[in-house]
C-alpha cells in the first residue's frame, strides 16, 4: 500500500502493489493499482478505491433521481437527469391508463420544464437509463425548491444509515429528497425556509469531506431557524 | 507543381513561397468526402512541407523576383487518387521528386514589369534531400509501410525524415517527425522507430537518385 | 535577422533562463462556471485557458460511437494573442493542433466508461509565447481531472529546442523562430508513454536521442507542478471520519 487512508490522490497515482483488489475509480495494470480520478484514496480488507471529489451521475437501477423534462415525444418524455445519458420516462410508466397519441399529446401531463421525482429501472450504457414513477413517493413534484450540487457529495447529505438527512428533516421540519443524479428537492411550509435549508445543503456538499460536520450543520440550522 | 507570381510574406521580404497543399478525391477512398480538406488532409500537407521545408531543400532566396514586391510562389499540390495506406510517405515522395524534377520559368525585369522569357530554369535546390518513413505501432510491435488495413487497427504511427546534408550516413539530420493516431509509443520505441526509420530511408534514398538527378 | 545571441557563453538564455530550466508555470483548476471542468495556465507570457464540456450526449448523433465516448479538442488562438492580428478564421495550424492534442490526450482517457458520449475540449489560446501546444496539453489534461473523467495518468507536455547548436528545455516564442529546431513531446509518466511527438528543424541522431532525455526530465518537472495545483485546489483540511 502506498497511501495514507484518505489522502489526496489524481488521476495516475500508484496506490498499491501486490495483492489488492480494485475498487471504485481505481485500474489495475499488471499486478500496480492506480487511482483513475481525483479522490480521497480507500483502504478496507483488500479493496482499494479511490471516494471521488469530482464526476459525473451514471445511473444505477435502483437509484431515485430527480428529471427535468427536456423534450415531449409522442409516447414518453426525455429527462435531463444530470448524466452523460438523457433518461425516459414512457407513458406507461408515468400514467395509470394508457396514453392513445392519437388523441392526446403527452405533455398535457408533463410539460417541458417540469420535474419529477423517478426511480431509475435499467441501464446498461447502450441504451438510455429508462425511469419509472410507478411507486409510492414518485412523480410530477408540483411545490418546494429544486437544487442542483455535485452528485459525488451525495453520500455525505445523506449521511451514514441516513444520520445527516435525518438530522436535517428533524430540525428544518421540511421534506427533503436527495436525488442519486445530485438534485436535491426541499419543501417546507414557506420559501424561507426552504432557501435556508437549501443553504444547508450546499454548505454540506462545499465541506463533504471535512470534520464535524453534522454538528457544525445542526448549529447553523438551529441558528438560522425562526 | 506549379508557379505563379505573387507577394512575399512580410517577415520574409527578399523569399519566394512554398506551398504544401493536399486534396483527397473522393473516389480514392469511401471515407473522403467532396468538400474542404479535413483534417487529415490538413495533417498530411503539414507533415509532407514540413520534411521538405525543415531540409531547406528549396533555396527560398533564390525565388525573389523583386525584393519586397514580388516572389515566386511554388505550388505543391498534393492529389489523392487511390488511397491504399501509408498516404504520408508516399506522398512526401511524391513532392519530393516533383520538386526535383521541376523546371521553373525565366523572368526578366524590366522597370515596374516582370516579363516571361518563355524558357525555363531549372530549380535552386540544395542536395539535402528529406526521405519520410513512417512506423506504424500494432500492440508492441512496429513496422514500416502500413497498408490500409493496417491502418484501419493500428494504434499510432511516427513519421521520421531523414536529410543527407553531405556525402556519407554521417550527414544524415532528422528535420521532421510526426506523431499520429490515438495510441501512444514508449520512449524506447521512440528510440527503436527512429532508428529504424533512419536505416529504411537510405533505401529510400537510393532509389529516389536512382530515378531523378538529386544533386540539384 | 538578429546578431544578438540567444544564449550566453556561461550558458545563460536571454531569458535568463539556464539550458534546462523551465519558464515560471503557474496552473489554476476550476476557473470556468458553466464547464465540466477546466484549467487556466500561465507558461512565462504564454497565456491559455481550457474549458471541458462532456462526457455529453454526442452532437452531432451519428458522430456516436457505440463502445466508447468521442473525444474531440478545439486548438485556438484569439486574434489578439500574437503579435500581428490574427484573422479568427481557423487555420491549417490550427487543424492541425487540435488533431494533435486530441490524440495527445485521448490514450490517457478511459473512453470505453462512457460509450455514445462525446468529450469537447476547448482550448483558446489568450497570448502566444511559443510551446502553446504543450502548455494547452498539460492544462487540458487537469481540466479533464477537474472534470471527473476518468483516466490513467495525467499527460505532462514540454518541447526542447536547439538554439545556437545547445539543446535547450520549454522553447519559448523567440528561441523558436530563430533556433534550429523545435521537437514538442507529451508524456503519461506512469505508462512511460509517449502521445505526442513533433518535430521540426534539424538534429542529428545523436541530438535527437538527448532530447528524449531532457524531455522525459522536462515532463517530470511539469508533471510535478500538475499534481501540485490539483493538490492545492482539492486540498481538505482534515480527512472525514465519520464518512459513509
Amino acid at each position: 500500500m502506498n497511501f495514507e487512508q484518505r489522502q489526496l490522490v489524481v488521476p495516475g497515482t500508484l496506490l498499491a502493489e501486490g495483492k489488492y483488489e480494485a475498487g471504485f475509480n481505481v485500474y489495475r495494470d499488471a499486478d500496480k493499482y492506480f487511482a483513475s480520478i481525483v479522490g480521497l484514496a480507500d483502504l478496507r480488507n483488500d479493496l482499494v478505491s479511490v471516494i471521488p471529489l469530482r464526476g459525473c451521475y451514471l445511473p444505477q437501477p435502483g437509484d431515485i433521481v430527480i428529471g427535468k423534462v427536456i423534450e415531449c415525444i409522442p409516447t414518453a418524455w426525455m429527462l435531463d437527469i444530470r448524466s452523460p445519458y438523457q433518461g425516459v420516462l414512457f407513458a406507461s410508466e408515468f400514467l395509470s391508463k394508457p396514453l392513445n397519441p392519437m388523441r392526446e399529446e403527452a405533455r398535457k401531463y408533463l410539460d417541458v420544464g417540469e420535474m419529477v421525482i423517478a426511480s431509475v429501472i435499467a441501464f446498461d450504457r447502450t441504451r438510455n437509463p429508462s425511469l419509472s414513477c410507478r411507486d409510492h413517493n414518485l412523480g410530477k413534484i408540483q411545490r418546494g425548491t429544486v437544487i442542483d450540487v455535485d452528485a459525488t457529495r451525495v453520500p455525505r447529505i445523506i449521511g451514514k444509515k441516513g444520520s445527516m438527512i435525518g438530522m436535517l428533516k428533524k430540525e428544518s421540519n421540511t421534506q427533503i429528497m436527495v436525488g442519486q443524479n445530485g438534485r436535491v428537492w426541499i419543501s417546507g411550509k414557506t420559501r424561507d425556509e426552504e432557501a435556508y435549508v437549501a443553504a444547508a445543503v450546499r454548505k454540506i456538499a462545499d465541506e463533504a469531506h471535512t470534520s464535524g460536520l453534522t454538528d457544525r450543520i445542526r448549529e447553523y440550522l438551529v441558528s438560522n431557524r425562526r | 507543381m506549379k508557379f505563379e507570381i505573387g507577394d512575399p510574406f512580410s517577415d520574409t521580404p527578399d523569399e519566394g513561397v512554398m506551398q504544401v497543399s493536399a486534396e483527397f478525391v473522393p473516389f480514392a477512398s469511401p471515407e473522403f468526402e467532396p468538400g474542404k480538406p479535413d483534417e487529415t488532409a490538413v495533417e498530411l500537407a503539414r507533415v509532407v512541407d514540413r520534411g521538405l521545408r525543415e531540409s531547406k531543400i528549396l533555396d527560398t532566396s533564390k525565388l525573389c523576383i523583386v525584393p519586397g514586391k514580388k516572389v515566386w510562389i511554388c505550388h505543391v499540390d498534393l492529389y489523392i487518387l487511390d488511397h491504399c495506406g501509408n498516404l504520408i510517405d508516399t506522398a512526401a515522395l511524391a513532392g519530393l521528386c516533383a520538386l526535383l524534377s521541376a523546371k521553373m520559368p525565366e523572368v526578366k525585369v524590366k522597370g515596374e514589369a516582370v516579363e516571361m522569357t518563355g524558357k525555363k530554369l531549372p530549380m535552386p535546390l540544395s542536395g539535402n534531400v528529406p526521405i519520410n518513413v513512417t512506423l506504424a505501432k500494432i500492440g508492441d510491435k512496429l513496422f514500416i509501410d502500413p497498408s490500409f488495413e493496417e491502418e484501419e487497427v493500428l494504434d499510432c504511427r511516427l513519421s521520421v525524415a531523414f536529410m543527407q546534408k553531405g556525402d556519407d550516413e554521417k550527414s544524415l539530420m532528422i528535420c521532421a517527425m510526426q506523431k499520429g493516431e490515438a495510441g501512444y509509443l514508449t520512449t524506447d520505441e521512440a528510440v527503436r522507430a527512429v532508428e529504424l526509420a533512419k536505416l529504411k530511408s537510405q533505401e529510400l534514398r537510393s532509389l529516389v537518385s536512382s530515378k531523378v538527378n538529386i544533386n540539384g | 535577422m538578429t546578431t544578438e545571441k540567444l544564449i550566453s557563453d556561461d550558458g545563460i538564455r536571454n531569458d535568463g533562463r539556464k539550458l534546462d530550466e523551465l519558464r515560471k508555470i503557474k496552473f489554476e483548476i476550476g476557473v470556468l462556471k458553466n464547464t465540466d471542468g477546466s484549467a487556466y495556465v500561465e507558461w512565462g507570457r504564454t497565456k491559455i485557458l481550457v474549458g471541458v464540456m462532456g462526457p455529453r450526449e454526442s452532437h452531432p448523433k451519428h458522430l456516436a460511437m457505440p463502445d466508447k465516448a468521442r473525444i474531440d479538442a478545439f486548438y485556438r488562438m484569439a486574434s489578439f494573442s500574437v503579435e500581428e492580428w490574427k484573422s479568427p478564421a481557423p487555420s491549417r495550424r490550427e487543424t492541425e493542433l487540435s488533431k494533435v492534442i486530441r490524440e495527445a490526450l485521448g490514450p490517457a482517457v478511459f473512453t470505453e466508461y462512457f460509450p455514445r458520449t462525446s468529450i469537447d475540449i476547448f482550448i483558446e489560446v489568450l497570448q502566444a509565447d511559443g510551446s502553446t501546444r504543450c502548455a494547452a496539453i498539460s492544462a487540458a489534461s487537469l481540466a479533464l481531472v477537474d472534470a471527473g473523467i476518468p483516466m490513467r495518468d495525467l499527460v505532462a507536455s514540454i518541447a526542447v529546442g536547439k538554439v545556437e547548436g545547445q539543446l535547450v528545455l520549454d522553447v519559448q516564442d523567440k528561441e523558436d523562430k530563430e533556433g534550429e529546431s523545435d521537437m514538442p513531446m507529451a508524456y503519461m509518466p506512469s505508462k512511460n508513454a509517449v502521445t505526442l511527438l513533433q518535430m521540426d528543424g534539424q538534429i542529428t541522431h545523436d541530438e535527437f536521442l538527448r532530447s528524449i532525455e531532457l524531455l522525459k526530465k522536462g515532463c517530470l518537472d511539469v508533471y510535478k507542478m500538475q499534481k501540485e495545483a490539483i493538490e492545492a485546489h482539492f486540498k481538505v483540511n482534515e480527512s472525514n471520519t465519520e464518512e459513509a
